[in-house]
Order: structure tokens, then sequence, then C-alpha cells
């Protein structure tokens, strides 16, 4: 997948990216970067 | 129990940082939880409630072995990570620290915290510090948090992370008026974070493992006001699930109203919407089927599979 793709696919429906240049420049230089997505366990 | 807002706006996202390929973690909070005071702090309950949230995201089409789960568990026993989170604190005031929670659903201006609570934001930035995390993704109500990470990580000479906030969905009764400035000084965000969809008002949510009856009644309860797309519950769902999942959206009518049509793109929907072409009643009919097609592989994981929910419902009427 090119780099324009995957950085659509990060921003599709997104509110905000803090900051656009500094996603652009990690997806330019890290083939498998880490995200992560905290969720407090609650009924 | 999971909503959409949490199985599906989140769930989806998840998807594409896989698909962009992303080495993910979903990071299960229980001591936050704890903290928090979610299950009347029971820890038992907190960590089957994180194993139930587990098979969750399995159904909706995370498999097990295209994420990480990390529990905060795994993380406290390190004195590392409590060196961040003393680091994060003494870097911040008491009054920036006080800001950064309403991501525990708290007004701002409330006096009456346990001290606990100022732990909680300080754990939410180590986190992210100490998994090394890239990216930290949440819920558009959790953005003073990561404005703190990223503060935080300047001062500290550490990797800033860069934030993909979503939007939140709105829970089924439309938007929540109340006091202004509640849980953001931006009346905008303000009113969104408190018309969340939120898993203690029932009827204003839909669960993951709804059956289509179920989903049906409840979106036929929902707020609609015709031709008012905006901070309207039922299209929210058609642009930020139904969209995004299935690519399109079938309005089902009847002949005499123009018969049945397919949108590709939500900003069509919104402007048929607004010019009052289309009934809050046909909307709320396809809206139902296109959620009970997209929940379907959910409720039949769980038909298969129905002790962690069993065991999630049991929890839920005790307590």
């Amino acid at each position: 997948m090119d780099l324009e793709e995957r950085l659509s696919l990060i921003r599709r429906n997104a509110e905000e990216v803090v900051t656009e240049g500094e996603l652009r420049a990690l997806l330019e230089t890290n083939e498998r970067p880490r995200a992560y997505w905290g969720f407090e366990c609650s009924g | 129990m999971m909503h959409i807002g949490m199985g599906l706006v989140c769930g989806s996202k998840i998807k594409d940082f896989i698909k962009a390929g992303f080495e993910f973690i979903i990071f299960l909070a229980d001591w936050h939880s704890w903290i928090n005071n979610k299950f009347g702090g029971d820890m038992e309950k907190i960590r089957m409630c994180g194993e139930y949230f587990k098979h969750c995201f399995t159904a909706i089409g995370i498999p097990r072995d295209g994420v990480r789960y990390v529990w905060a568990s795994d993380l406290v026993g390190d004195p590392g990570y409590w060196e961040k989170v003393v680091k994060v604190a003494k870097g911040a005031s008491v009054n920036r620290i006080l800001r950064a929670l309403p991501i525990m659903g708290r007004d701002m201006g409330a006096t009456n915290l346990e001290s606990a609570a100022l732990l909680y934001p300080c754990m939410q930035v180590a986190d992210i510090f100490h998994m090394g995390v890239d990216v930290a993704c949440a819920g558009i109500d959790q953005r003073k948090a990561h404005m703190l990470a990223r503060d935080s990580a300047q001062k500290l000479g550490l990797k800033e992370p860069i934030c993909v906030h979503t939007p939140l969905l709105m829970g089924l009764s439309g938007p929540e008026k109340r006091m202004e400035g509640r849980f953001d000084e931006d009346p905008s965000t303000d009113l969104r974070i408190g018309s969340k969809m939120s898993k203690s008002i029932p009827q204003g949510s839909i669960f993951v493992h709804d059956d289509p009856e179920t989903i049906s009644s409840k979106i036929r309860g929902a707020y609609c006001p015709p031709r008012v797309p905006d901070n309207n519950p039922v299209m929210e769902i058609v642009r930020l699930i139904i969209m995004p999942e299935l690519g399109r959206f079938d309005l089902e009518r009847p002949k005499q109203y123009g018969g049945p049509v397919s949108f590709y793109e939500y900003s069509e929907l919104r402007e048929a919407y607004s010019a009052g072409e289309i009934h809050p009643l046909d909307l709320k009919n396809s809206v139902s089927a296109a959620l009970s097609k997209i929940l379907e592989p959910v409720r039949s994981y769980f038909e298969s599979n129905p002790d962690p929910l069993r065991r999630m419902m049991d929890v839920e009427v005790t307590r």
C-alpha cells in the first residue's frame, strides 16, 4: 500500500490529526509504527 | 456493555490502522477503571468486562492475532512505569491535571473528587510513553489528556505522540441541553461530550449484540427531526458507521414518495434530507436494516460463544 493510501485510511472520518505533518513523516520513515487506543472497562 | 460508538466507530478506525500497517495495541485500562470506580471498583468484574471487550472486538472483525491486548495491570509491576507517572505529575500543575479529567465523565468544575482521580491523567500519559506508541487514538473527548501527553513529552525529552481523534457518536435521544461549560470551554465540543452515546442510558444506546427487533425499536424511538441533518443521531449513524462500513446507504422508500435510492456520498444524503425529500420514518427503517446487517456477525459470534456475554449480563443485573 502506498503512502497516500495509508494516510487516507488513517484520516478517514477522523475529527482531527495532531499533526498531519508528523503523521506523514512517521509513515514515510516507519513501515510498522505502533498505535494504541485505551478503553476503560465499564459496563 | 459495548455500544456501537465503541464497537463500530472505534472498531472501524482500529481496522484502518491495521490495514495501514500499524502494530495496534488495544489497551484495557483496568487500573484506570478502578480509579474511576467502575463496577464499584471491583477488579474482578472490571477484568471480566475487559475479557468481554476482547470477544466483542474479535466478533466485529478484529482478529486476535491482528492486535496486541495490553492490560494496565501488565505495566504497573514495573518501577519504570511509576517513575514516568511521577515525572508527568511533577511537570504539570494541579489545574492542568484537573482540566484533563473530563475524560472520566466528570464535570470540569467538580471539587469533590477522590484524590486518586489526579493519578488518572498522569497514568494515561505514562501509558503512552511506557508502551512507546507513535500514535495515540481516542475520541475527541480525550483531547486534553493527549495534549498533556504532548507537552509532557517535550518537557521530559520523550517522543511526542501523534494524536488521532475520532468524532463521538451521539446518543439516540439527541443533543442534551444542559448547563454550558460542563465538559469543555468550547460550546460545540461541550454539547457533543454531554450528548455522546452512553451505556448508562440503555434506550439511547445500541449494543453490538442487539438483535434486529431491538435495533428497530430503539431507532424508531430515536430523535430524528425532519429536514435537520445535523445533531441528528440517526443521520450520524449513517455518516459515522454505515457509510464507512458498507460504502453506501440504501434507502427504502414507498414508490409514491420516490421509491428506493442508494447514496454513495454522505453529502448527497444530507442534501436530500435537508430538502425534505426523505421522510424520517423511511430513514429510520433503512438505518435499522443496515445496522442489523453490519452487526449480524456479532450476533452469530455470541450465539456460538454465549458465555462471555452471559457473564457480563449477570454482572449488569447484580450491579
